[in-house]
């Protein structure tokens, strides 16, 4: 118990720690870890692994011992307009997690920290016109960084409850430069420059809860809140140019990484040994989607009254994107082989030396994303995902390591059909285009369970 | 529990290397309708010692270009341009506040270095014509090119078998209306579509007014006959707007020339690029369009105009050419800010586009 307190300790020093730059989205998107993707997500139920940070944090308590995790996933986009590969970026990045099981005054509890860092970097934002064409759900997701901590308890036999908290960071920055500048002798220009940015990170919660349906399996019931990025960036620059003073006054306020809240049903049966199915209905809250596009004021002043100045910039006026609420169904299935060895116990249950879980799943994912006929270019269409994985289990491989090793592999495809956009303004500057895709990805996960 | 410990460590670890993001994707090879808007050509976008973003700019103040695609294969960048022309009075050198009294033809390889020099292939000889003949409009019909011009009297029409030697159409082929909206104005500024089913579509301006126009449309099977298209304007002015947002073409609209273009999922699509002017005087080109699935809608604007906001050069007179991945715009406006003389600029759409090397440099 005590070691169980210090890892917890340490793992919600470095959640405090990290918080700061933590942003969910990635799970999201491909699925966080190598089982959990290949049963498509359906994992609401049966996520009793670290994947239970983001698909049900009750689940945690169902881990039978300690476990670290660790992986890699890669998924390459290839999503196109018009038949052009827009070179979408691809998403790959570190996913990993703990779970630590224990007893508080008789009370089975759990605590997991899952994460996902992308390996090239924290995060990545743009903000484009709102008239400009872009992978609406894929293009901004390949960069954020996921990170949740979450507890769970067993208050009765047949009752997991879980929750916990994921991270996202808000950045609001200034920037001002005064001085005076003197055109015909630049080194005896006078410049001072101030930035000030702050990254406050926003906190969101997930819950959960696990009902065990005695020999049947589970149901599974967990929420999501929704998160964004706000950014804001105010710059003021003052000074003198030849003599003349000059104000320059910008500031620009976007939206990025929005996640909609999600309120996942689920349900695992398990009634067949070695076997499992899984079945998972999320709504996904998408009609609350803001806009992406930047809001900017800027503002140009002269102390010079015989120049006449270009006016201001005109007020962008953002059309709301009104993203349609969806259901997303997912199935999973799993199978376990007891392929060789010898009959070992490992958490008070027989298993062979070596295991091989095979599971295989699908998503359907229907897009969000209203027709694009008017000003707007969220680009997107509906999503099928079709997913494979296998595992190797080594259960008890010796004396001093009693419990089991897991390498779980997976295969994702997801294929976009072609989507048509027809424009109601045929004087429209994009026009009308075809939008579809693919993308395809790997991955794996090594897990110790001690 | 050591190892949670590790992993614990190597995360804060990957965490602190990881904060340069690499380069987001995404944004190669968006869709584009390549209507616009267009950005004037750069010098080195421009060859023949042309003086960028200006084709054309001569002492005879060649100017309303109409411009073809002399073998019609969008893929090779030939073209023949076709431009009213002042010329000399006698021994006068012309001025550039005069009229056109020819209509003359550059040729360029690449399809915007036009050559320095040119040839007449009209000139006024009719009585109709009054002396004046100018705003050309150049199309393929068949294996001829036929050449719808104004004049003193209306819209007149020549047709060749090489686009060098023109054959005029007895009278004007578009003279005054004798009813409708347009009553006795005398249409100018032809320019012509020959449309999917081989029919022709003229556009043409008409005087509203001591200081505005609005554009008119018409329909034949010959180029000869014309049936003027309902007894409305087919684009007027826009109304007036607020003085914080004021349109660019709440004064007048002409100049017109259509020009087919087809959507990436193949529905034709009737753009008509116009001269704009607003309340203020300010000119500009801009862009309104219709499906040809529904020939009997309005003509809708574009957001906003495709051409001239940048600098106060006035153009006008537009003529677009359509290729694969980029449409040229050509338009008579001033040669610099600082004169009033007449030249053709050129443009491209969309602004990323990259033009293969001027021929010649």
């Amino acid at each position: 118990m005590r070691n169980h307190l210090v890892s917890g300790a340490i793992a919600a020093l470095l959640a405090t720690a990290a918080g700061r730059d933590a942003r969910a989205n990635e799970a999201d998107a491909y699925g966080l870890g190598s089982r959990a993707a290949a049963l498509g997500g359906a994992v609401a139920a049966d996520a009793c692994d670290f994947s239970g940070n983001y698909y049900n944090p009750a689940a945690l308590v169902g881990a039978p011992g300690v476990s670290l995790s660790v992986g890699y996933v890669h998924v390459e986009n290839h999503l196109r307009i018009d038949d052009h590969d827009n070179a979408v970026a691809p998403a790959h990045g570190i996913v990993g997690g703990l779970v630590a099981p224990g007893k508080l005054f008789g009370i089975p509890f759990a605590f997991g920290l899952g994460t996902y860092l992308p390996d090239a970097g924290l995060s990545r934002i743009k903000a484009l016109r709102q008239e400009t064409p872009r992978w609406a759900l894929y293009d901004e997701r390949a960069s954020i960084v996921f990170l949740a901590a979450n507890l769970a308890i067993r208050p009765l036999p047949w009752l997991d409850l879980g929750g916990g908290v994921a991270f996202l960071a808000a950045t609001q920055g200034r920037f001002a430069i005064s001085g005076s500048a003197d055109i015909v002798h630049p080194f005896d220009s006078k410049l001072t420059h101030e930035v000030d940015a702050d990254l406050t990170s926003i906190r969101y919660p997930q819950v959960g809860a696990r009902i065990k349906l005695g020999e049947l399996g589970y149901l599974g019931v967990a929420y999501r809140g929704q998160t964004k990025l706000e950014l804001g960036i105010n710059a003021r620059l003052t000074g003198t140019v030849i003599a003349i003073p000059l104000r320059y006054e910008l500031a620009s306020h976007t939206i990025d990484a929005f996640l909609p809240q999600q309120v996942v049903l689920g349900a695992s049966f398990q009634k067949i040994r070695h076997l499992k199915v899984n079945f998972d209905l999320t709504f996904v809250n998408w009609a609350a989607y803001e806009s992406p596009t930047a809001q900017t004021r800027a503002h140009l002043a002269l102390d010079l009254p015989a120049l006449m100045l270009p006016p201001d910039p005109k007020q962008i006026v953002v059309i709301p994107p009104a993203f349609e609420n969806r259901f997303v169904p997912r199935i999973g299935v799993e199978y376990t082989l007891s392929a060789a060895g010898s009959i070992r116990q490992v958490h008070d249950e027989d298993h062979r030396l070596i295991e091989i879980p095979l599971r295989a799943g699908y998503v359907y994912e229907r897009s969000p994303v209203p027709p694009q006929t008017g000003v707007t270019n969220f680009v997107d269409a509906d999503r099928h995902t079709v997913s494979l994985g296998a595992g190797l289990v080594v259960n008890a491989p010796s004396a001093i390591f009693p419990g089991r090793l897991e390498l779980d592999v997976h295969g994702q495809l997801s294929v976009l059909p072609e989507r048509v956009t027809h424009k109601d303004n045929p004087a429209d500057f994009v026009g009308d285009y075809r939008a579809g895709g693919e993308m395809l990805g790997l991955g794996s996960t090594l897990t110790a369970v001690f | 529990m050591r190892p949670a410990q590790v992993v614990a460590a190597a995360t804060i670890v990957l965490s602190a290397c990881a904060t340069i993001p690499e380069k987001g994707g995404g944004g190669e090879s968006l869709p584009t309708a390549v209507a616009g808007p267009f950005r004037a050509l750069m010098q080195e976008e421009i060859g023949n010692n042309r003086v960028a973003p200006n084709a054309v700019d001569d002492d005879r103040f060649s100017r309303d270009p109409s411009v073809i695609d002399v073998d019609e294969d969008p893929t090779t960048l030939g073209v023949a341009g076709y431009f009213g022309a002042a010329v000399a009075q006698g021994m006068t050198k012309p001025v550039a506040t005069d009229p056109t009294r020819a209509i003359v033809r550059f040729d360029a390889l690449d399809g915007r270095s036009f050559g320095q020099s040119s040839e007449v292939v009209l000139a006024p000889a009719d009585p109709w014509e009054g002396g004046v003949i100018g705003h050309p409009c150049a199309l393929h019909v068949g294996k001829e090119i036929w050449l719808f011009y104004d004049a003193a009297g209306g819209i007149g029409l020549a047709k060749s078998s090489d686009g060098h030697a023109f054959t005029r159409v007895p009278g004007p082929v578009l003279g005054p209306a004798t009813s409708g909206w347009d009553l006795d104005a005398i249409p100018r500024s032809p320019g012509v579509v020959r449309l999917d089913d081989g029919s022709l579509r003229l556009f043409y301006e008409v005087p509203v007014g001591p200081d505005s126009s609005s554009i008119g449309e018409a329909g034949s099977s010959d180029g000869i006959t014309w049936i003027r298209r309902d007894n409305v304007a087919s684009l007027a002015p826009s109304a007036p707007g607020s003085d914080d947002d004021p349109p660019y073409d709440d004064a007048a609209v002409g100049s017109p020339q259509p020009v087919l273009a087809r959507s990436s999922d193949a529905r034709a699509t009737l753009r008509l690029y116009y001269g704009a002017r607003n309340h203020l005087g300010v000119k500009v080109i801009g862009l309104a369009a219709r499906y040809e699935e529904d020939p009997a809608a309005e003509l809708q604007r574009a957001p906003a105009p495709v051409f001239g906001t940048t600098k106060p050069l006035a153009p006008t007179e537009p003529c677009a050419l359509i290729y694969p991945d980029f449409t040229l715009l050509f338009a008579t406006e001033k040669s610099s800010t600082s004169s009033p003389s007449p030249a053709v600029a050129a443009a491209v759409a969309p602004a990323l586009a990259v033009l293969p090397a001027p021929d010649p440099r």
